[in-house]
């Protein structure tokens, strides 16, 4: 039986500036994860979030925790990032207007309801890109 | 006191196959924050039966969690529910994230507390 195993790394880097020019805060985070030896999937590509929501293709995710990007890289209107089905309603995990990104470490099957990530476009269809990689279970 | 501010954040995730392929993304930009009140930035102790790290915003937030815990993991929620995540941080991991919308932002340690680094900084309608 052939297995995958992958491993992620993530890095950011954060400024807050004042007004008057103070630099209230910079982070600078950074982690590489163990190698994953049961992981399932690693996902990368560009998508269209449509108005009515759409889904992105996780149904071999190992339905649990996975490292997830999402990148608006459209030009017009904003992008809501859900846990599909995680909820009796949507959670929403992020709010992207274009050129916003986003990175979370997230469990798709909190309540064992769903395991997808709902992406939908306001007013109009917006593409976005996307990372998705199986993080170790919790 | 200032209450206007200018946030920059940029983003570099890479994922690699033990077969040696990989696939990396990245994101980097701006945001012009103004009249805002709420600027917490800091470490903080998370309670397993649950802590608060920000109140309520006017319009929305961005948020950022690292957990600096060598053992346990964290769970971040939009409200003091585990059910509700929005990460589920092992040690050393971290997230970021934009919301626009007036939920509380809690965190739930496992097992143990754990110490966090944060910053949870509300955002205006404009930004």
């Amino acid at each position: 039986m052939a297995t995958m195993s992958t491993a992620f790394t993530a890095s950011g880097n954060f400024t807050l500036t004042d007004e008057n020019g103070v630099v209230v805060f910079t982070y600078s985070p950074s982690f590489t994860s163990t190698s994953n030896t049961t992981a399932q999937t690693l996902y990368t590509g560009e998508h269209l979030a449509q108005s009515g929501g759409s889904e992105l293709a996780l149904t071999d995710v190992n339905d649990d925790r996975v490292y997830v990007f999402i990148k608006n890289v459209d030009t017009d209107y904003p992008v809501e990032v859900e846990a599909s089905e995680s909820e009796g309603s949507a959670l929403e995990m992020a709010d992207l207007k274009p050129g916003e990104c986003f990175f979370t470490p997230m469990e798709l099957n909190s309540d064992a309801s769903g395991s997808s990530i709902k992406v939908t476009a306001s007013t109009a269809d917006q593409k976005v890109q996307y990372l998705i990689n199986d993080a170790i279970d919790n | 006191m200032a209450k206007n501010y200018t946030f920059n954040a940029s983003i570099n995730c890479s994922a690699t196959s033990s077969t040696g392929y990989s696939q990396s993304q990245s994101g980097a930009f701006s945001l012009n924050i103004t009249g805002i009140d709420q600027v917490q930035t800091g470490r903080l102790d998370i309670a397993t039966g649950g802590t608060n790290i920000m109140e309520a915003p006017t319009y929305g937030k961005v948020v950022y969690v690292r957990n600096l815990d060598d053992t346990n993991f964290v769970t971040v929620s939009l409200l003091d529910d585990a059910d509700n995540a929005i990460a589920i941080l092992e040690p050393g991991e971290w997230f970021f994230t934009i919301l626009r919308d007036t939920n509380v932002i809690d965190a739930i340690a496992d097992t143990a507390a754990v110490t966090v680094e944060y910053f949870a900084v509300e955002i205006d309608s404009n930004a």
